[in-house]
């Protein structure tokens, strides 16, 4: 018989979800967030998100999961697609069953699955290293604007922070309204008013040579005999285009 | 800053620069310090591809354009009418620097014509390599050309501030570089790379007592061959890839496929297509050798000077050695995995980790992403079907060419025509 299980879709959350399901000895629960349920399911256990249950979830985890193998979990939560939270219950479920991962084997169709889901989400956070475009909206204060397709800001904070130490940066995420701020000694999460502030406002004339100049650059190195489109638009889907300086 | 004397300048010498097809920036790892600009972790970024789909990863440009050399292939030769510019050590900085800042590039990719002498213009590259790590405290990714025919001294100096080196080698063959290049000699381009390899080998000795010796060169050396210029055969560029490979340690060869930017009668016409496909058929070649364990005989040989172009590789290879397979999935070792046509390195540690769990069948491949269009004539698993057992490689090439869709297939339907 299955279980309904409804939490607060974070991923203390979900992890206290993983907790009660080896408690309480589920069988085969059904694992959806409170704000993203199919309403033709009915609900018949609503968690209660607690940090100490969670806590000793991830203790446990890191015992017998590698930690290559925990990072999946987190960013297959990142990816927020609808059956994440399902296929990364029922996967711990086991690997807690059989006291060790199952997460290499692929030939188990939930961890194939969530190897594709991680796949999509390496991918954005490579595209975001690669695509954010910082502009200088003040001496020596940068700002860049966002859309990813998961949120993966939390994967890539770290890379930006240890590249860009020198500078005061932003990267705000439009799609999820929050961003990160790096002050010259550490990084915050943070919510613009974006109705008021309009951090591009302010910018002057010279502020915008070195974006012309790159832009002039990025013109110069296509060679016309080998133009190739389709090629292009793989590697720089049109959706990321209205964020890159050189494609506006 | 003089805003359009910058961006003339800029145009000029980007435009020079970007026949030079490497434009990696990974293999290093160079750490932030001191609250410096920049940091390289060994991975590259593609911060933007060009309309043809190449990446762009560091600003690539050159210093000069001024050159006192005649080569027939190369758009900045001395005998060219194009306009000429120099960039001052200081502009060259500036640019990458705040390209840098605003994550357009991973770093700088450093060529130049060859103004006054060898040695001159080695001094100057390294000039601004010394001067974006010693006073920029830079830590993003350099990457130098070694000018042929520089000093062993120079070379030396130069890995200190570069993460990769490289000289393009262009013409794999010594006849074609007399043809075309008459007053460059083989041994100019030799030099510099063995200096620059020697380094690399001292450096690697030394840091295993101390590790506070400082990194050499720590991406290594490159070089770049030019396809489709001269008459030599895929054998005789992936034989000279293969010396450049083992002999010096390089870290990658680049095939360039010729672009006509000249009307010469030495070389192809101003017309003519790029040779798209060979350059990538050569570049599945070179996987095969550094990744998937082939020796480049067994590729290519006195029966099989060039290439098959309708097919790729390793599938032809395979066709040519019918008496190995089929190859059992749920046994084979890895490196028999690895020759399997259809099957990437990343399924063949799919099939390995899946293995362990259970036998794996034809459904377990396909989930994997394997191509067994070409695969299954080739395999065995858990199942009682099995399409290998038709051996005739004529045969076989014909049914596995019309399962496939190419975007090559445009060029070689004529080809075909010869089964």
């Amino acid at each position: 018989m299955t279980t309904s299980i409804t939490y607060d879709g974070s991923f203390t959350g979900l992890m206290t979800v993983v907790y009660d399901i080896f408690l309480y000895k589920i069988e085969s629960p059904i694992v959806q967030s409170r704000f993203n349920k199919d309403l033709n399911l009915y609900n018949d256990l609503e968690i209660i998100t607690c940090e100490n249950k969670a806590l000793k979830t991830l203790r446990y985890l890191r015992n017998i999961i590698p930690k290559h193998e925990i990072n999946l979990i987190k960013k297959t939560f990142l990816s927020e697609r609808k059956n994440a939270e399902q296929l990364i219950a029922s996967v711990l479920q086991q690997s807690i069953k059989q006291k060790s991962s199952i997460l290499n084997d692929y030939s188990n169709p939930n961890v194939l699955a969530i190897h594709k889901i991680v796949k999509s989400v390496d991918q954005e956070k490579h595209r975001m290293k690669a695509f954010v475009r910082f502009r200088e909206i003040e001496n020596n204060f940068f700002y860049a604007e966002c859309y990813p397709d998961f949120d993966v800001l939390p994967l890539i904070v770290e890379h930006f922070a240890t590249r860009y130490a020198d500078q005061k940066w932003i990267i705000y995420d439009l799609k999820r309204n929050y961003g990160v701020f790096y002050d010259l000694a550490q990084v915050e999460y943070i919510c613009l008013k974006r109705d008021r502030v309009d951090p591009l406002d302010h910018k002057t004339g010279d502020m915008f040579d070195y974006e012309k100049l790159w832009s002039t650059y990025f013109g110069r190195t296509n060679i016309e005999s080998r133009k190739n489109s389709k090629l292009f638009v793989q590697h720089v889907p049109k959706r990321y285009w209205k964020h890159l300086t050189e494609l506006q | 800053m003089n805003f359009d004397r910058i961006k003339e300048k800029l145009e000029i010498l980007a435009d020079a620069a970007k026949y030079d097809v490497s434009c990696s920036s990974s293999g290093s790892k160079r750490k932030n310090k001191n609250k410096g600009l920049g940091n390289s972790d060994g991975m590259g970024i593609c911060h933007s591809y060009t309309q043809d789909g190449r990446c762009v990863s560091l600003l690539k440009i050159l210093l000069t354009n001024v050159c006192i050399y005649d080569c027939a292939y190369c758009v900045t030769r001395r005998s060219n009418d194009v306009k000429r510019a120099a960039f001052t050590v200081q502009e060259v900085v500036d640019l990458t620097i705040n390209f840098y800042r605003r994550n357009y590039i991973e770093g700088l990719f450093l060529s130049s014509g060859i103004f006054k002498s060898p040695d001159a213009t080695m001094e100057r590259l390294i000039r601004v390599a010394k001067k974006l790590r010693l006073e920029e405290n830079f830590n993003g990714y350099i990457h130098l050309k070694s000018i042929p025919g520089a000093s062993d001294e120079l070379m030396q100096e130069a890995g200190l501030y570069a993460d990769r080196l490289s000289v393009n080698i262009e013409i794999p063959t010594k006849e074609g570089l007399k043809l075309l290049a008459p007053e460059k000699n083989h041994k100019d381009f030799i030099q510099p790379m063995k200096a620059v390899n020697h380094a690399i080998q001292e450096y690697k000795y030394e840091k295993r007592k101390s590790s506070k010796v400082p990194a050499y060169a720590p991406a290594g050396q490159s070089t770049q061959m030019i396809v489709g210029a001269t008459e030599e055969s895929d054998r005789d560029i992936m034989y000279s890839a293969n010396f450049f490979y083992k002999k010096y340690q390089m870290k990658r060869v680049y095939y360039s496929g010729y672009v006509p930017v000249t009307d010469d009668s030495r070389l192809p016409a101003l017309n003519s297509q790029v040779p798209m496909m060979r350059e990538n058929r050569l570049y599945q070649a070179d996987w095969l050798i550094r990744f998937y364990g082939f020796d480049v005989r067994e590729l290519l040989n006195e029966q099989s000077l060039n290439l098959d172009m309708d097919i790729d590789p390793k599938l032809s290879w395979a066709l040519k050695n019918m008496d190995q397979f089929p190859i059992n999935i749920n046994q084979a070792p890895k490196f028999l995995l690895q020759r399997i046509p259809g099957i990437g390195l990343k399924s063949v540690h799919k099939i390995i980790e899946g293995r362990k769990h259970r036998q794996l069948n034809w459904e377990h491949l396909k989930s994997f992403g394997i191509a067994l269009n070409r695969a299954k004539y080739f395999i065995s698993c858990n199942s009682k079907l099995f399409y290998s057992k038709d051996v005739d490689p004529f045969k076989l090439k014909n049914n596995i060419l019309a399962e496939t869709t190419s975007k090559y297939t445009k060029h070689f339907n004529n080809q075909l025509t010869l089964f």
